[in-house]
Protein backbone atom coordinates (compact mmCIF):
# COMPACT_ATOMS: atom_id res chain seq x y z
CA UNK A 1 0.00 0.00 0.00
CA UNK A 2 1.75 3.52 -1.40
CA UNK A 3 2.53 5.93 1.49
CA UNK A 4 -0.67 7.74 2.05
CA UNK A 5 -0.15 11.52 0.07
CA UNK A 6 -3.11 13.28 -0.14
CA UNK A 7 -5.47 12.89 3.62
CA UNK A 8 -8.09 14.06 4.90
CA UNK A 9 -6.81 15.59 8.18
CA UNK A 10 -10.49 17.04 9.68
CA UNK A 11 -13.57 18.57 8.47
CA UNK A 12 -16.82 20.64 9.32
CA UNK A 13 -20.12 20.26 8.63
CA UNK A 14 -22.20 22.65 10.38
CA UNK A 15 -25.36 21.17 11.47
CA UNK A 16 -26.81 24.68 12.90
CA UNK A 17 -25.25 28.51 12.75
CA UNK A 18 -22.32 29.23 13.86
CA UNK A 19 -20.23 32.30 13.94
CA UNK A 20 -16.69 31.01 13.44
CA UNK A 21 -14.83 27.63 11.91
CA UNK A 22 -11.44 27.22 13.49
CA UNK A 23 -8.94 23.83 12.83
CA UNK A 24 -6.51 24.21 15.51
CA UNK A 25 -3.61 22.29 16.37
CA UNK A 26 -2.90 21.44 12.15
CA UNK A 27 -0.20 18.20 12.51
CA UNK A 28 3.20 19.56 10.74
CA UNK A 29 3.23 16.21 9.43
CA UNK A 30 2.42 16.95 5.63
CA UNK A 31 3.89 19.29 2.77
CA UNK A 32 1.10 21.38 1.71
CA UNK A 33 -2.47 22.08 3.06
CA UNK A 34 -5.32 22.56 0.62
CA UNK A 35 -8.54 23.87 2.49
CA UNK A 36 -11.96 22.94 0.45
CA UNK A 37 -14.96 25.42 1.18
CA UNK A 38 -18.71 25.01 0.49
CA UNK A 39 -20.73 27.80 2.46
CA UNK A 40 -23.57 30.07 3.20
CA UNK A 41 -23.67 33.16 5.48
CA UNK A 42 -26.65 34.87 7.45
CA UNK A 43 -26.00 38.08 5.69
CA UNK A 44 -29.16 39.77 4.12
CA UNK A 45 -27.09 39.95 0.73
CA UNK A 46 -26.62 37.60 -2.10
CA UNK A 47 -23.24 37.46 -1.52
CA UNK A 48 -20.34 37.79 1.76
CA UNK A 49 -17.06 37.42 2.01
CA UNK A 50 -14.64 35.20 4.49
CA UNK A 51 -11.83 36.30 7.03
CA UNK A 52 -9.19 33.58 7.30
CA UNK A 53 -6.73 34.50 9.98
CA UNK A 54 -3.72 32.05 10.07
CA UNK A 55 -2.41 30.70 13.95
CA UNK A 56 -3.05 33.85 15.82
CA UNK A 57 -1.35 36.43 14.01
CA UNK A 58 -3.44 39.68 13.92
CA UNK A 59 -3.99 42.06 11.15
CA UNK A 60 -0.96 43.84 9.61
CA UNK A 61 0.65 40.80 8.19
CA UNK A 62 -1.76 39.93 5.28
CA UNK A 63 -1.81 41.40 2.07
CA UNK A 64 -3.35 40.00 -1.49
CA UNK A 65 -4.30 40.50 -4.99
CA UNK A 66 -7.40 39.73 -6.77
CA UNK A 67 -8.73 39.13 -10.15
CA UNK A 68 -12.27 37.96 -10.58
CA UNK A 69 -15.93 39.09 -12.81
CA UNK A 70 -19.62 39.64 -12.68
CA UNK A 71 -19.70 38.01 -16.04
CA UNK A 72 -18.46 41.54 -17.57
CA UNK A 73 -14.78 42.69 -17.76
CA UNK A 74 -12.82 41.45 -14.88
CA UNK A 75 -11.42 43.65 -12.03
CA UNK A 76 -8.41 43.24 -10.18
CA UNK A 77 -8.34 44.79 -6.44
CA UNK A 78 -5.51 44.39 -4.04
CA UNK A 79 -4.79 44.72 0.00
CA UNK A 80 -1.93 45.25 1.78
CA UNK A 81 -0.68 44.51 5.47
CA UNK A 82 -1.45 48.28 6.10
CA UNK A 83 -4.71 47.73 5.16
CA UNK A 84 -5.29 45.92 8.98
CA UNK A 85 -7.42 43.26 7.74
CA UNK A 86 -7.12 39.23 7.57
CA UNK A 87 -6.92 37.46 4.52
CA UNK A 88 -10.30 37.46 2.56
CA UNK A 89 -11.89 34.79 0.87
CA UNK A 90 -14.33 35.95 -1.73
CA UNK A 91 -17.57 35.61 -2.89
CA UNK A 92 -19.31 33.18 0.21
CA UNK A 93 -23.18 33.49 -0.60
CA UNK A 94 -25.33 34.55 1.52
CA UNK A 95 -28.31 34.88 2.73
CA UNK A 96 -30.29 36.31 -0.22
CA UNK A 97 -28.40 33.44 -2.99
CA UNK A 98 -30.99 30.99 -4.22
CA UNK A 99 -31.86 28.54 -0.91
CA UNK A 100 -29.64 25.20 -0.69
CA UNK A 101 -26.92 26.69 -2.73
CA UNK A 102 -24.04 27.45 -1.13
CA UNK A 103 -20.17 28.84 -2.66
CA UNK A 104 -17.33 26.34 -3.91
CA UNK A 105 -13.52 27.86 -2.69
CA UNK A 106 -10.32 26.34 -2.19
CA UNK A 107 -7.38 27.47 -0.91
CA UNK A 108 -3.17 25.90 -1.74
CA UNK A 109 -1.03 26.89 0.95
CA UNK A 110 2.51 25.25 0.19
CA UNK A 111 5.10 24.38 2.53
CA UNK A 112 2.99 25.40 6.08
CA UNK A 113 5.53 23.87 7.90
CA UNK A 114 8.52 26.47 6.45
CA UNK A 115 10.31 29.13 7.94
CA UNK A 116 9.42 31.42 4.91
CA UNK A 117 7.06 34.01 4.46
CA UNK A 118 3.58 32.18 3.95
CA UNK A 119 2.44 32.33 0.34
CA UNK A 120 -1.14 30.78 -0.95
CA UNK A 121 -3.39 30.82 -3.72
CA UNK A 122 -7.35 30.49 -4.35
CA UNK A 123 -9.82 30.11 -6.46
CA UNK A 124 -13.94 31.38 -5.54
CA UNK A 125 -16.73 31.28 -7.14
CA UNK A 126 -20.85 31.74 -6.09
CA UNK A 127 -23.20 31.01 -8.97
CA UNK A 128 -26.57 31.53 -7.77
CA UNK A 129 -28.68 30.56 -11.07
CA UNK A 130 -29.33 34.66 -11.37
CA UNK A 131 -28.64 37.35 -14.29
CA UNK A 132 -26.68 39.38 -12.00
CA UNK A 133 -25.81 37.71 -8.81
CA UNK A 134 -22.89 35.36 -9.67
CA UNK A 135 -19.18 35.48 -8.68
CA UNK A 136 -15.50 34.12 -9.81
CA UNK A 137 -12.03 35.02 -8.38
CA UNK A 138 -8.74 34.10 -7.86
CA UNK A 139 -6.56 35.53 -4.98
CA UNK A 140 -2.43 35.48 -4.35
CA UNK A 141 -2.07 35.42 -0.76
CA UNK A 142 1.36 36.29 1.63
CA UNK A 143 1.33 35.93 5.49
CA UNK A 144 4.18 37.66 6.00
CA UNK A 145 5.52 35.21 8.90
CA UNK A 146 7.71 32.55 9.21
CA UNK A 147 5.91 30.60 11.76
CA UNK A 148 4.90 27.18 11.29
CA UNK A 149 0.99 27.20 10.38
CA UNK A 150 -0.78 25.41 12.79
CA UNK A 151 -4.35 26.89 12.79
CA UNK A 152 -6.68 28.49 10.68
CA UNK A 153 -9.78 30.46 12.15
CA UNK A 154 -12.89 31.57 9.47
CA UNK A 155 -15.62 33.92 10.17
CA UNK A 156 -17.73 35.51 7.77
CA UNK A 157 -16.82 39.41 7.09
CA UNK A 158 -20.07 40.67 6.91
CA UNK A 159 -22.48 37.87 8.30
CA UNK A 160 -22.64 37.08 11.74
CA UNK A 161 -22.86 33.18 10.78
CA UNK A 162 -22.13 30.44 8.53
CA UNK A 163 -25.70 28.60 8.12
CA UNK A 164 -26.29 24.74 8.35
CA UNK A 165 -24.72 22.82 5.69
CA UNK A 166 -21.94 24.90 5.29
CA UNK A 167 -18.77 22.52 4.69
CA UNK A 168 -15.42 23.03 5.11
CA UNK A 169 -12.63 20.36 4.70
CA UNK A 170 -8.89 20.21 5.37
CA UNK A 171 -6.38 18.28 3.42
CA UNK A 172 -2.88 17.39 3.83
CA UNK A 173 -0.38 16.71 1.16
CA UNK A 174 2.69 15.06 1.44
CA UNK A 175 5.39 14.96 -1.19
CA UNK A 176 6.92 11.78 0.12
CA UNK B 1 -10.26 9.86 -2.94
CA UNK B 2 -8.84 6.80 -1.65
CA UNK B 3 -4.95 8.27 -0.56
CA UNK B 4 -2.20 6.97 -2.28
CA UNK B 5 -2.76 4.92 -5.32
CA UNK B 6 -4.92 7.78 -6.84
CA UNK B 7 -2.82 10.78 -6.09
CA UNK B 8 1.04 10.12 -5.76
CA UNK B 9 4.29 12.10 -5.38
CA UNK B 10 6.73 10.91 -8.33
CA UNK B 11 9.67 13.35 -7.09
CA UNK B 12 10.46 16.84 -5.41
CA UNK B 13 13.74 18.54 -5.70
CA UNK B 14 14.81 21.74 -3.64
CA UNK B 15 17.86 23.99 -5.20
CA UNK B 16 20.85 24.44 -2.78
CA UNK B 17 21.80 26.54 -4.64
CA UNK B 18 21.00 28.53 -7.35
CA UNK B 19 20.48 27.21 -10.71
CA UNK B 20 18.73 27.66 -14.11
CA UNK B 21 16.00 25.00 -13.57
CA UNK B 22 14.56 22.70 -11.55
CA UNK B 23 13.81 19.60 -13.95
CA UNK B 24 12.06 16.35 -13.86
CA UNK B 25 13.11 13.89 -16.31
CA UNK B 26 12.70 10.02 -17.16
CA UNK B 27 8.57 10.26 -15.93
CA UNK B 28 7.16 7.51 -15.90
CA UNK B 29 4.04 6.99 -18.19
CA UNK B 30 2.02 5.39 -15.44
CA UNK B 31 -0.63 8.04 -14.08
CA UNK B 32 -3.19 9.61 -16.07
CA UNK B 33 -2.40 13.26 -15.10
CA UNK B 34 0.43 15.15 -13.64
CA UNK B 35 0.33 18.08 -11.18
CA UNK B 36 3.33 20.24 -9.98
CA UNK B 37 3.79 22.32 -7.04
CA UNK B 38 6.32 24.70 -7.37
CA UNK B 39 7.47 27.39 -4.68
CA UNK B 40 10.40 29.79 -6.38
CA UNK B 41 11.81 33.34 -5.78
CA UNK B 42 15.08 34.21 -8.33
CA UNK B 43 17.79 37.19 -7.22
CA UNK B 44 17.12 39.33 -10.09
CA UNK B 45 13.42 39.75 -11.50
CA UNK B 46 12.45 37.25 -14.17
CA UNK B 47 9.21 35.59 -15.10
CA UNK B 48 8.44 32.09 -14.63
CA UNK B 49 8.12 29.53 -17.44
CA UNK B 50 7.73 25.65 -18.23
CA UNK B 51 9.61 23.42 -21.16
CA UNK B 52 8.67 20.53 -22.22
CA UNK B 53 10.56 17.77 -23.16
CA UNK B 54 13.35 20.14 -23.94
CA UNK B 55 11.28 21.59 -26.73
CA UNK B 56 12.80 25.06 -27.55
CA UNK B 57 10.88 25.32 -30.46
CA UNK B 58 7.92 27.22 -31.55
CA UNK B 59 5.28 24.83 -30.16
CA UNK B 60 3.80 26.10 -27.60
CA UNK B 61 0.69 28.95 -27.11
CA UNK B 62 -0.93 29.65 -23.64
CA UNK B 63 -3.81 32.50 -22.74
CA UNK B 64 -3.68 34.10 -19.27
CA UNK B 65 -5.99 36.15 -17.01
CA UNK B 66 -4.17 38.24 -14.71
CA UNK B 67 -4.63 40.50 -12.45
CA UNK B 68 -1.90 43.27 -10.28
CA UNK B 69 -4.13 44.64 -8.02
CA UNK B 70 -4.97 47.71 -10.10
CA UNK B 71 -5.63 46.15 -13.45
CA UNK B 72 -7.13 42.80 -15.02
CA UNK B 73 -6.65 41.36 -18.51
CA UNK B 74 -6.42 38.96 -20.53
CA UNK B 75 -3.28 37.93 -23.05
CA UNK B 76 -1.79 35.30 -24.71
CA UNK B 77 0.45 33.82 -26.99
CA UNK B 78 0.84 31.56 -29.83
CA UNK B 79 3.42 29.73 -31.95
CA UNK B 80 5.68 30.68 -29.04
CA UNK B 81 8.87 28.78 -28.00
CA UNK B 82 8.77 30.12 -24.40
CA UNK B 83 5.47 29.64 -22.40
CA UNK B 84 5.11 32.01 -19.85
CA UNK B 85 3.37 31.13 -16.22
CA UNK B 86 3.54 34.22 -15.27
CA UNK B 87 3.61 37.84 -17.32
CA UNK B 88 3.30 40.72 -15.99
CA UNK B 89 5.29 40.88 -12.19
CA UNK B 90 8.36 39.22 -11.64
CA UNK B 91 8.80 36.53 -9.52
CA UNK B 92 9.88 37.51 -5.74
CA UNK B 93 13.63 38.29 -5.04
CA UNK B 94 13.22 38.97 -1.65
CA UNK B 95 14.23 36.75 1.13
CA UNK B 96 11.65 34.27 2.86
CA UNK B 97 9.46 34.94 -0.43
CA UNK B 98 8.12 32.52 -2.84
CA UNK B 99 5.68 32.65 -5.31
CA UNK B 100 3.68 29.81 -5.98
CA UNK B 101 3.29 27.97 -9.28
CA UNK B 102 0.46 25.15 -9.64
CA UNK B 103 0.36 23.37 -13.12
CA UNK B 104 -2.04 20.24 -13.79
CA UNK B 105 -0.82 18.62 -17.31
CA UNK B 106 -4.04 16.71 -18.39
CA UNK B 107 -3.30 12.84 -20.55
CA UNK B 108 0.34 13.86 -20.41
CA UNK B 109 1.40 10.40 -22.05
CA UNK B 110 -1.34 10.66 -24.96
CA UNK B 111 -0.68 10.75 -28.44
CA UNK B 112 -2.65 13.89 -28.29
CA UNK B 113 -1.10 17.16 -28.03
CA UNK B 114 -1.17 18.12 -24.09
CA UNK B 115 -3.11 20.92 -22.63
CA UNK B 116 -2.56 22.45 -19.40
CA UNK B 117 -3.33 24.59 -16.25
CA UNK B 118 -1.69 26.83 -14.66
CA UNK B 119 -1.88 28.92 -11.49
CA UNK B 120 0.53 31.84 -10.23
CA UNK B 121 0.55 33.28 -6.77
CA UNK B 122 2.97 36.06 -6.52
CA UNK B 123 1.75 38.82 -3.81
CA UNK B 124 4.42 40.97 -2.37
CA UNK B 125 2.39 43.13 -0.12
CA UNK B 126 2.99 45.90 -2.35
CA UNK B 127 3.08 44.29 -5.77
CA UNK B 128 2.48 41.22 -7.65
CA UNK B 129 0.21 39.08 -9.35
CA UNK B 130 -2.63 36.47 -9.91
CA UNK B 131 -3.19 34.78 -12.97
CA UNK B 132 -4.79 31.41 -14.36
CA UNK B 133 -3.17 30.43 -17.76
CA UNK B 134 -4.49 27.72 -20.24
CA UNK B 135 -1.41 26.05 -22.33
CA UNK B 136 -0.87 23.71 -25.14
CA UNK B 137 1.95 22.07 -26.64
CA UNK B 138 1.60 21.39 -29.47
CA UNK B 139 2.81 17.58 -29.35
CA UNK B 140 1.92 14.57 -30.07
CA UNK B 141 4.63 12.76 -27.72
CA UNK B 142 4.05 11.76 -24.03
CA UNK B 143 5.45 14.11 -21.66
CA UNK B 144 8.84 12.73 -19.98
CA UNK B 145 10.45 15.84 -18.92
CA UNK B 146 9.22 19.10 -17.53
CA UNK B 147 11.73 21.96 -16.98
CA UNK B 148 10.42 24.95 -14.43
CA UNK B 149 12.53 28.16 -15.49
CA UNK B 150 12.39 31.25 -16.08
CA UNK B 151 13.22 33.49 -18.69
CA UNK B 152 17.10 33.95 -18.28
CA UNK B 153 17.77 34.50 -14.60
CA UNK B 154 18.91 31.43 -12.09
CA UNK B 155 16.17 30.66 -9.65
CA UNK B 156 17.08 31.23 -6.22
CA UNK B 157 18.04 28.81 -3.78
CA UNK B 158 15.28 26.94 -1.83
CA UNK B 159 12.79 26.97 -4.41
CA UNK B 160 11.22 23.69 -4.74
CA UNK B 161 9.23 21.91 -7.02
CA UNK B 162 7.35 17.99 -6.24
CA UNK B 163 5.83 16.29 -9.28
CA UNK B 164 2.79 13.76 -8.57
CA UNK B 165 1.11 11.73 -10.66
CA UNK B 166 -2.89 11.35 -10.21
CA UNK B 167 -4.58 8.03 -11.64
CA UNK B 168 -7.81 7.84 -12.87
CA UNK B 169 -10.15 4.73 -12.04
Amino acid sequence: MPTPTYVAIAKTVLTGSQATVTFSGIVNTYTDLLLVVSARTDRASWTDNINVQMNSIAVGSYSQRDVYAYGTSPLSNNLISSNNQFFRFYFVVGANATSNTFSSQEIYIPNYTGSTNKVFSTTTAGENNSGTDFAIGASAGLVSNTAAMSGLTLTPQYGTNFVSGSRFDLYGIKNS
Amino acid sequence: MPAGATYEPIATSTLGTAAAEILFSSIPSTYTDLRVVWTARTATSDFPILRINSDTGTNYSYTVLYGNGTTAASSRGNSTATCYLGIDVAMPTAANTFCLVTIDLFNYAGSTNKTFLSVYSNDRNGSGEVNRTVGLWRSTSAINALSLRTTGVNLAAGSTATLYGIKAA
